[in-house]
């Protein structure tokens, strides 16, 4: 079912972010807090570092090793450093059904692109919607699908959404075609008659702004067919936390956003609280998006929330 | 020890441990554990494992939450000789809320968790008293923060078109359809969180004496400040809790899934209804009334139990759910929705 962060602010560590605290994005692969599922099937990352060579072009890492015993992963975190970072584990039944490899990997920036997204959750009967979905893609768009998950299909669609997918787009631009993406869905799945709940919780940065969606269509709505396929996230919102402050860091042992040491703000909205101490995290409320960007001079960060 | 004497008036004090007398009392003073503490000890931390509940019988405690940005919430600034703390994890396991701090030195008597889980089990009545009153106390509670969320602090962009149009009628039932439950439903309501601890013969006697309803998204269920007869049980769906007013645009308390109930404050702890319910998607509810409800209640009901602990259940989640708002309202305001960082 996945977990994933973002995070924008202050440079910091890939491994501060990923591997530090005690309930880390990596730990989370096979000892979530808030899910009764592994993350298995590998890990993406996407770091924007404005010091780098080509500071527009994130650094993209994506693996179908366990991240855990990813060597390359550990040693490269260290020496990496980001304004912002989108990473993801990725989270499948397990099944000989599933399909494990590089090109369901998230987070999905198609070539030329500037938005990339990671997804936690799942459109219930996705192969019977899919080709309907296919009829909203911008055909420019569509052609860089390379794998075959849900996740990537809500990404060619919402960028499809976009005026221009290749610009650089403010928060209030990605909430508005999440909003128009969102409409899209629900009507295709009006069409095929599909009322089963489906999580949506997106994550998307560009570089200079990370935008979070908790959402979910048809919330409550379990299939009908054997009280055994009733699942955990019928019954519950997905999570989506968030906790922000000047930087993050540690203090006294424990990692946490850090109040005014000079820092210029930072956001970090995540499926589950990175720490196991959840006291400085805030949860986002169900049916809404949160986001944060960088002035345009380079001052603090702007959060923004709004409904869906 | 007798029923005069200092320690029997201070238990008989709390509010949790009023309905307890005679040989009840002396029980439940056999099971207390004096655990004497200096100032500035920590009693409980934030997030630890609440395991057992303390009485205090002389000096202060400090009750505070940790907020983004090293923040600090101070809950209570001074609870002193009678306050209870952690009493919630006398009805299921659970992580404690804040952290309490000894302000001075410190006389309390402890009651351990699993000892008192020991007595829900065998369903002893010293049990129901107190899982009943704490059922009194967390719904007075409920409404005391909700109210209090509602008077100070304004919109969080909830839709105010939304909100005056659905106050242009209250309402005695559900605006849906009622249907008798069919058979199957008790396959699947045992898979909920509310009916988790209930055999399936409770769950058909509970089922015997509900309606339920069918509601299309956006039907109003029920409606603040109203008279309340029923409390609903989402069996399928979800619905939206919110504070609405003719006067001021809502504010959304938050969302419940199936096995979650609303409604119940007022039948546990009686006034007008605390929050306006509406279906957030086309929904599944089952109503049960104020006169069932009381019924199953009963200490000789064998329903009495797994309804008190699955109702105390669904009131900490509605608290949890409801200081969640509360602190984001804390750290968002008063900037509003947008709040540049300091």
């Amino acid at each position: 079912m996945c977990r994933v962060l973002v995070y924008l602010g202050p440079r910091i560590a890939l491994r501060d972010l990923l591997y530090a605290s005690d309930n880390s994005l990596i730990r989370q692969t096979h000892d979530p807090k808030m899910l009764r599922m592994l993350n298995l099937a590998g890990c993406g990352v996407l770091a924007w570092d404005p010091t780098s060579r080509l500071p527009e072009e994130p650094l993209a890492y994506h693996s179908v090793t366990l991240p855990v015993f990813d060597r390359n992963l550990f040693a490269m975190s260290d020496k990496i450093a980001a304004t912002a970072v989108i990473a993801h584990v990725r989270g499948v039944p397990l099944s000989s059904q599933s399909t494990v490899g590089e090109q369901n990997l998230h987070p999905f920036r198609f070539p030329g692109v500037r938005l990339a997204m990671a997804h936690n959750g799942g459109l219930a009967h996705f192969e019977r919607m899919r080709f309907a979905l296919a009829r909203h893609f911008r055909p420019e768009v569509g052609a860089h699908i390379r794998g075959n998950t849900d996740s990537e299909w809500v990404y060619a669609l919402l960028l499809s959404q976009l005026t221009d997918p290749h610009a650089l787009h403010t928060a209030e631009e990605i909430i508005a075609a999440v909003r128009r993406t969102l409409d899209i869905i629900r009507a295709v799945r009006e069409e095929h008659d599909i009322h089963t709940s489906s999580s949506l919780n997106l994550f998307l940065s560009n570089g200079r702004c990370i935008v979070a969606v908790r959402y979910v269509l048809d919330f409550g709505c379990y299939e009908l067919d054997d009280p055994a396929h009733v699942r955990e996230t019928d019954l519950a919102y997905l999570s989506l936390w968030y906790t922000r402050g000047a930087e993050y860091g540690q203090r006294d042992g424990e990692w946490r956003m850090l109040a005014g040491s000079g820092g210029g703000g930072a956001v970090l909205i995540a499926s589950e609280p990175l720490t196991r101490d959840v006291s400085t995290w805030l949860e986002l409320p169900e049916y809404s998006a949160l986001s944060a960007s960088f002035r345009p001079d380079g001052g603090n960060l702007d959060l923004f929330s709004a409904e869906l | 020890m007798s029923p005069g004497s200092d320690l029997a008036a201070l238990i008989q004090s709390v509010p949790l441990f009023s309905d307890i007398g005679g040989g009840d009392l002396e029980e439940l003073e056999s099971l207390l554990v004096p655990c004497d503490c200096a100032e500035g000890d920590v009693l409980f931390r934030q997030g630890d494992p609440a395991d057992r509940v303390f009485l205090i019988v002389s000096g202060a405690v400090a009750v505070r939450a940790g907020a983004p940005a090293e923040g600090e919430v101070t809950l209570v600034e001074a609870a002193g000789r009678g306050s209870i703390l952690g009493e919630m994890a006398l009805n299921q396991s659970m992580q404690h809320e804040a952290t309490a701090t000894a302000k001075s030195d410190l006389a309390t008597l402890t009651l351990d968790v699993e000892t008192f889980a020991g007595l829900r089990r065998s369903r002893r009545p010293i049990a129901w008293k107190i899982l009943r009153r704490l059922a009194r106390q967390m719904s007075q509670r409920l409404r005391d923060v909700t109210r209090a969320l509602s008077t100070n602090f304004g919109s969080t962009g909830a839709n105010a078109d939304e909100a005056t149009g659905a106050l242009a009628r209250a309402p005695s039932a559900p605006d849906g359809e009622a249907r008798v439950p069919e058979g199957r439903y008790v396959e699947f309501l045992r898979v909920l969180p509310f009916f988790r601890h209930f055999d399936e013969a409770s769950v058909r006697q509970l089922l015997g004496s509900m309606r339920q309803w069918q509601l299309k998204r956006g039907a109003l269920i029920c409606e603040e400040a109203s008279h309340a007869t029923s409390c609903f049980i989402v069996v399928r769906g979800a619905v939206e809790i919110t504070s609405r007013s003719e006067h001021r645009p809502a504010q959304r308390f938050g969302v419940v899934g199936p096995g979650r109930m609303v409604g119940e404050v007022s039948l546990l702890e009686p006034g007008p209804r605390t929050a306006t319910c509406v279906a957030r998607e086309d929904a599944v509810l089952l109503e049960l009334g104020q006169e069932a409800l009381d019924r199953f209640l009963e200490p000789t009901s064998s329903l009495a139990f797994p309804l008190l602990e699955a109702l105390n259940a669904n009131l900490i989640a509605a608290q949890l759910r409801t200081n969640a708002y509360g602190a984001r309202l804390a750290a968002e305001h008063p900037g509003g929705p947008h709040d540049p960082l300091p």
